[in-house]
């Protein structure tokens, strides 16, 4: 079905796959020529966008998520004005992680409270959770 | 009342490879890259050979494809059939968000 690309890129096959081998039985009953076609369960999709790895679509910044810390990285102490600490300090209490909204940090809401929130989302790496969501975020600002 | 006509980017708009089971389609005019899984290629064949409405989206593919159907009884088999449309139609609307497909102006013909 597909129709071959003219300026030599790859050509996608098509997705007929309408022999698969069997045929009828010995008392003439059709067996299944065709393969079954997989639909999927009602709301779920069926297409990824993937480039780039970042929230490109409003509804995605808006709703993407950033929780700090991140569950991986453990806990993070701070002290009593709101600035991490080594967990030995005098005064440290673990910091409680929250999760902000791209929004919600567009706002700078995460500027809000502890200042730890605020570093700590600056220090996002690629491979930590939220840093995708973050990335993005600075997309939109420039 | 007429049928939606779903319909594809001009071909020069996009590429497409496929990947063992999955196609990936790049889609110039967003700039965006997608992933596409079962059913969406399959769809997106039928739409290659022209506009179409869901319905002859879902006989194309009948005729080459079994929709997978649970259910030993008649009734359930009709329900899951409407399921089947539903389904497929979910698939055009997410596809048409995404850009790559836009609803077609069909001008019914005369007589």
């Amino acid at each position: 079905m597909h129709e071959d690309s003219s300026n030599g890129h790859e050509q996608v096959s098509s997705h007929d796959e309408s022999d698969n081998g069997t045929g009828k039985t010995s008392k003439g009953l059709a067996m299944p020529a065709r393969r079954a076609l997989i639909l999927g369960a009602a709301a779920t999709s069926a297409v990824v966008s993937v480039r780039p790895a970042m929230a490109q679509t409003a509804y995605s910044v808006i709703n993407c998520q950033i929780t700090v810390p991140s569950p991986q990285d453990g806990p993070v102490y701070i002290d009593q004005y709101g600035n991490i600490v080594d967990q030995g300090a005098p005064g440290a209490t673990v910091l409680p992680p929250r999760t902000f909204t791209g929004q919600e940090v567009l706002e700078g809401r995460h500027q809000r409270g502890p200042r730890a929130y605020r570093d700590l989302i600056r220090r996002l790496k690629p491979g930590q959770s939220g840093f995708t969501c973050y990335a993005s975020i600075q997309g939109r600002k420039l | 009342m007429t049928a939606t006509h779903y319909n594809i980017d001009p071909q020069e708009n996009w590429h497409r490879t496929r990947l063992d089971e999955m196609d990936v389609l790049f889609h110039r005019p967003s700039g965006q890259t997608h992933i596409l899984i079962e059913p969406a290629p399959q769809i997106f064949d039928c739409l290659i050979e022209g506009a179409a409405t869901l319905q002859s989206i879902h006989d194309r593919l009948a005729s080459l494809y079994t929709y997978e159907l649970e259910g030993a009884d008649e009734d359930a088999v009709i329900e899951q059939e409407a399921s089947v449309y539903q389904l497929l139609e979910e698939r055009l609307e997410e596809m048409v968000a995404l850009g790559f497909v836009r609803y077609a102006e069909h001008k019914p013909k005369n007589g």
